[in-house]
């Protein structure tokens, strides 16, 4: 009976501690969203959490003045949501090329695309810098969207790899004897069957994208541009007002945060393949 | 000549391939070898016409700055107090979680949900926080606790631990890896071992870390190179400042580049901190690797 005892003790512990972590971790967001809703004068005047004097002020401020959120808002959304389906259509085909053809060049092809992933990104910042520079697309969306999807190629060729060699090999057989092509085999039979491992690729893909801030602080230097994670960082330097500031923090991350909580385990599993491309 | 089925599969395998390794070549490897042919020119992106080779003087003039030998000592200084953070941190909240037959998801939402926030908007908000005259966090210290308040940004040691906690919002990466390596524990080892009257850390340090250890070692590379690589932080919270104290290798050569123009001595500074990872990488998996 003793033993019984401590044990629940030991497990309310737990509890106890990982409630504080829990809030801890949550605390920024909770900062955030009341004081998105806080007046500007209570912003000032009233530091303190919570506040009675809740207003949509900040949100209105926001849609009536001229801070540029909506250009940089909608740079995020057709940067990243180009970048995710070209990246998940090119991984799927190249992860079920490596993992069910032989060809000779493959393994060169395989050890380049692991290698690329052990750099860190500012070997690469000068020499892209310099090269769209000279090709004149720097400052575009174009300019941003191709080295981002080069980047988050690899580990995207990594996952649907990793999935279509469990495929067995008669699939493709029979397919083949029914007088399917190649490209019709891979896009009507292999895609459903990947369905998670491509749901997996693209929300790791989205997050990676809507995050990036060193290739487009580097690349991108007008509103044309300018997306939401390097944006927002320009706007401190103008207007300290934490009410509006916090506002637009909020629905920057908004969209990701709605991805997590409806796609988490398909997001912790990603990531979870993701430590063996150390 | 009729094309066998054999060699049609090939050429299949290569054109499935194809498109994903163009995009690899171009914005990866070729901007990689350019790179480092740029780091023997000397190169000024505004006065200059055209890189002039210049050999190896660029990695040699680059250890007589005393500001990139100053990026280097943060650097290291940051990786000694956050890597050990990033690594045993994650490994008690997994451990922890572990425990927990169920009612996890709510606490691993919680810990997890900071890994979706752009890192560069992370940071905005500590700023909001921490700011001296109206955050958060000095009117909790002078109002609640009725401590003095400090603006962490005056003076260089506070700026760069900020940072390395700051950092470390991010953990969840590594409880998520933890996790998985704690899968594969054998239970009825545990279980045993309960039932011979081994306390819980008794357990913890000879059956479930001993079994961990690949997953601790790939968590500690991937610790070490973060840490290594870290930019956004010092951009967004510091600039570098306060007199150099958070200016980091990577930050450094950044400025280099996009702020001087030196785009040879940049190009010097990025392979030497690609070798530095390298390095430690190999270093790290040669500790904790038994196999």
């Amino acid at each position: 009976m003793k033993e019984f005892k401590s044990e629940r003790v030991w497990r309310i512990l737990i509890h106890f501690i990982l409630i504080l972590i829990s809030f801890v971790f949550i605390f920024p967001f909770v900062y955030i969203i009341l004081t998105a809703f806080k007046t500007e004068m209570d912003t000032f005047t009233n530091p303190a959490l919570l506040s009675l004097n809740l207003t949509l002020e900040n949100f209105r401020m926001i849609a009536s003045s001229g801070v540029k959120l909506g250009a940089y808002y909608m740079n995020s959304v057709i940067l990243t949501a180009v970048s995710t389906l070209v990246v998940v259509v090119v991984s799927a085909a190249g992860g079920y090329g490596f993992a069910k053809f032989q060809f000779s060049s493959r393994r060169m092809m395989l050890v380049t695309m692991l290698m690329t992933m052990t750099f860190p990104l500012g070997a690469l910042l000068i020499p892209i810098y310099i090269m769209e520079f000279k090709l004149g697309i720097a400052d575009t969306l174009p300019g941003l969207i191709l080295p981002n999807i080069a980047i988050n190629v690899p580990f995207a060729i990594f996952i649907m790899q990793a999935i279509f060699r469990t495929v067995p090999d008669e699939l493709i057989d029979y397919a083949e004897i029914d007088g399917c092509g190649q490209v019709r085999t891979w896009l009507q039979i292999m895609l459903p069957i990947a369905k998670n491992g491509l749901l997996t690729a693209a929300i790791l893909c989205f997050r990676s994208v809507w995050g990036e801030y060193t290739l487009a602080r580097t690349l991108a230097s007008s509103v044309r541009s300018i997306p939401l994670s390097v944006g927002l960082t320009y706007l401190k330097w103008e207007r300290w007002h934490f009410g509006i500031m916090s506002a637009i923090i909020l629905l920057a991350i908004i969209p990701p945060v709605i991805i997590f909580l409806i796609f988490r385990s398909y997001f912790q599993r990603g990531l979870a393949l993701g430590s063996v491309k150390g | 000549m009729a094309v066998t089925r054999e060699q049609r599969k090939r050429t299949a395998g290569f054109l499935f391939v194809f498109p994903a390794f163009l995009f690899v070549m171009l914005f990866m490897v070729f901007p990689l070898v350019y790179s480092l042919c740029l780091s023997t020119t000397s190169y000024n992106f505004a006065y200059d016409d055209s890189p002039t080779f210049v050999f190896l003087q660029n990695y040699v003039e680059i250890f007589q700055d005393p500001l990139f030998l100053n990026s280097i000592r943060v650097t290291l200084v940051f990786v000694g107090l956050g890597v050990p953070i990033g690594i045993i941190l994650p490994l008690i909240i997994a451990l922890m979680l572990d425990t927990l037959t169920r009612r996890t998801a709510l606490y691993e939402s919680a810990i997890f949900v900071p890994l979706v926030v752009p890192i560069s908007l992370g940071c905005l908000i500590f700023l909001l926080m921490l700011d001296p005259t109206n955050g958060y966090m000095n009117f909790f210290l002078t109002e609640r606790l009725g401590l003095s308040s400090f603006s962490w940004v005056d003076k260089g040691w506070t700026a760069l631990l900020i940072m390395v906690l700051i950092s470390n919002w991010e953990l969840g990466y590594q409880v998520i890896l933890f996790l998985t390596g704690l899968k594969s524990v054998d239970r009825e080892l545990l279980e045993a071992a309960e039932i011979d009257g081994a306390s819980a850390l008794q357990r913890v340090f000879y059956i479930t870390l001993p079994q961990i250890r690949n997953t601790t070692a790939v968590v500690s590379v991937l610790a070490v190179i973060r840490a290594f690589k870290i930019f956004v932080h010092p951009m967004v919270l510091t600039r570098g400042g306060p007199l150099h104290a958070t200016e980091t290798i990577y930050f450094y050569l950044y400025r280099t580049g996009f702020e001087f123009f030196e785009m040879g001595k940049a190009s010097a500074m990025a392979y030497c901190l690609s070798f530095m990872i390298l390095l430690v990488s190999l270093f790290n998996l040669k500790i904790f690797k038994t196999d």
